[in-house]
């Protein structure tokens, strides 16, 4: 008996209420996808807490700045200091500049002339870092302190001058707002570029492999699932730096070149980013706070209302009209000059640079047991925020003006080891020795001044 | 617990909300999965990827509309979206014969798994057609949109399929027969 049957009907009704119940295992692979999608969901809270943080920091530093400025422009004749007892305080106390003007004539017999000179002393404070620490607030003490003993010896030289000047406890917090803005437009690129990366990573072998079919299937699918968990990860870093050249040379001058230079020691703030890309390579990037200052000994400046045998002195001055000419008092006579009473054959002049750092670097893992080792290469770009030269003589520290030959955007090559330890599966630490050779720190006559900077970069790292 | 309350709890990831839900529609929707996927590994696979996204969007599910069906949505969409990137799906439009009828006989059932075999064999792009136009419902022109092909190609893809299958029973059809007269 041949009945025809149309077949689609044939087919609707043999699939009518058709139910079969999967594997368990579809299940469990369901829930281990599910808790991975939970944990994804955390990280946003982190790094939004961070960025949010940082950009807080970031805001309140620029107000400070902002109110330095507006004090900068108000001069009043013979202010005295308001002196104040410093040492060690918490970075974060902030006090308004203060200004004093002092008016000194001397004469110079050899050329008969009589030149003024004006300075103006301002207080400075060495520790003028910004802080973007997010989690810790340690307490900095005198940054010398952190200095390796060698330069020490130096330094305390420039720490006395210092602390015998009257001064008020600073913190200077000079960001430019399109500073800030170059900075995010920097740490977007590095988001989109790290997102970039991560969309081209290939799918690595799924950590539950029952079978090798399901294996097969699971690369052909387009889930894109990081299977190594906890990628991503963030935290506040900080490091002290000593500053130093390759070259000798002084980019201020070059009378100043064979001078005696040292370090100001510095710290470095900032907050740390760190991707995992594989099991042995994983890419970094953060942002910091840099000053790089120096100190040229045995300097003397001349600040006339012309030019003085055309000076070579790469220093733009605060006062209008005014130019600045660096001596070298090494090679005269102390004796001599002594008498002259007006220069300071120990005087010295610093050099200070605060910059917004964005490193780039690959951390290549040699070792990985209870301590990682590691090694990092890579580099950074450089947003300069502040140059400043000051001058130190009989005793007291009078800021100049800037130096003409910095340029606000440069690079540096970056090498350096790391060390890292588990605190707890999301929690670790790092300590990592850099070393960073900078690239066109200067844009003219840098005088044979090749500047590099160390610094041992200690880390709190969390994991998501 | 009612399934409004199950699928409200859903909505916040409750783990144990999720389990049950599963429980209560997997057998259907595997069920959905074999008939669109090639394969009980693939099926599995479609069936892990859809009950993802089905967690995921839970929230979206404003209660219009029956629940299985939009539970089916999602399967087959995620079924689809396996095909969709292996871009197998065009094919030239040619003529379309209409209502394709076979014979069967009465007495001989043809098995249920016989027929889940015959439309996995199928080239994808017929199965697909085939299962969404008779099986689930969708109209020609809902085809076409879901695969990105034209009604045409919809409609000569479904005639091909239809006889492909019945040429795939009939022949066993006649070699049931065969055995049995010895």
């Amino acid at each position: 008996m041949d009945e025809k049957k149309n077949i689609d009907r044939l087919f609707q009704e043999k699939f009518k209420d058709y139910e079969v119940f999967p594997d368990a295992s579809a299940w469990k692979n369901i829930e281990k996808q599910l808790m991975k999608k939970k944990k994804r969901r955390i990280i946003p809270l982190w790094l939004r807490f961070a960025g949010a943080a940082a950009i807080l920091l970031l805001l309140i530093s620029t107000g400070f700045w902002f109110f330095d400025q507006r004090d900068n422009t108000t001069e009043q004749p013979n202010e005295t200091i308001i002196t104040d007892t410093d040492s060690k305080k918490e970075i974060k106390e902030v006090a308004p500049l203060v200004k004093e003007k002092n008016a000194i004539t001397f004469e110079d017999t050899e050329t008969g002339g009589e030149e003024e000179i004006i300075s103006k002393t301002i207080s400075k404070n060495n520790s003028q870092n910004l802080k973007n620490n997010v989690v810790n607030n340690p307490t900095i003490e005198k940054v010398q302190a952190k200095v390796t003993p060698e330069e020490n010896i130096a330094l305390s030289g420039v720490e006395k001058e210092k602390e015998d000047n009257d001064r008020m406890p600073l913190i200077e917090k000079p960001t430019k707002i399109d500073v800030i803005k170059e900075v995010d437009i920097i740490r977007e690129k590095i988001n989109t570029e790290k997102t970039a990366i991560a969309q081209e990573k290939i799918v690595n072998e799924p950590t539950t492999t029952k079978t090798d079919i399901q294996a097969e299937i699971e690369k052909t699918t387009t889930v894109v699932s990081a299977e190594i968990t906890n990628k991503w990860s963030v935290g506040p870093s900080m490091a002290p730096v000593y500053y130093n050249t390759l070259g000798n040379g002084s980019p201020i001058d070059p009378a100043l070149a064979n001078n005696k230079k040292n370090s100001d020691g510095s710290v470095s703030y900032g907050l740390k980013v760190n991707y995992k890309l594989s099991d042995k390579f994983s890419l970094q990037s953060g942002i910091n706070t840099l000053e790089l200052g120096f100190t040229t000994q045995n300097v003397a400046t001349l600040v006339s209302s012309s030019l003085l045998d055309g000076s070579n002195t790469n220093i733009n001055t605060n006062v209008d009209g005014a130019s600045v000419t660096a001596l070298s008092t090494v090679a005269q006579n102390s004796e001599t000059l002594n008498q002259r009473s007006s220069f300071d054959a120990s005087g010295s002049l610093d050099q200070s640079l605060s910059y917004v750092e964005v490193p780039l670097e690959a951390k290549y893992n040699i070792l990985q047991k209870k301590l990682g080792v590691n090694i990092i290469g890579g580099f950074s770009t450089y947003f300069l925020y502040q140059n400043k030269v000051s001058v130190t003589s009989f005793g007291k520290t009078s800021t100049l003006g800037e130096a003409s030959n910095i340029n606000s955007l440069n690079f540096s090559g970056n090498l350096g080891v790391d060390f890292d330890y588990d605190i707890s599966k999301k929690l670790y630490i790092n300590i990592s020795p850099m070393f960073k050779y900078q690239f066109n720190t200067f844009s003219k006559n840098s005088g044979g001044f090749k500047p590099y900077y160390l610094g041992v970069y200690t880390g709190l790292n969390f994991r998501f | 617990m009612s399934l409004k309350k199950l699928i409200n709890k859903c909505k916040l990831k409750d783990k144990k909300a999720q389990s049950q839900i599963y429980q209560l529609f997997s057998g259907k929707l595997f069920a959905l999965c074999l008939k669109y996927s090639r394969n009980y590994q693939e099926a599995q696979d479609n069936l892990q990827n859809g009950f993802i996204t089905i967690f995921d969007k839970i929230e979206q599910y404003d209660f219009r509309g029956s629940f299985e069906g939009w539970l089916k949505r999602i399967i087959i969409n995620t079924a689809l979206q396996t095909y969709r990137e292996k871009n197998v799906l065009n094919l030239v439009t040619e003529e379309i014969p209409e209502e394709v009828e076979i014979e069967i006989d009465q007495d001989e059932e043809i098995s249920l798994d016989f027929l889940l075999k015959l439309i996995q064999e199928l080239p994808n792009r017929y199965r697909l057609v085939f299962n969404l136009y008779v099986l689930d419902g969708y109209a020609h022109k809902e085809i076409a949109g879901m695969l990105s092909i034209s009604e045409g190609t919809s409609k000569s893809n479904l005639s091909r399929a239809r006889v492909i299958l019945r040429d795939k029973i009939e022949l066993n059809q006649s070699q049931i027969k065969k055995n049995e007269a010895f």
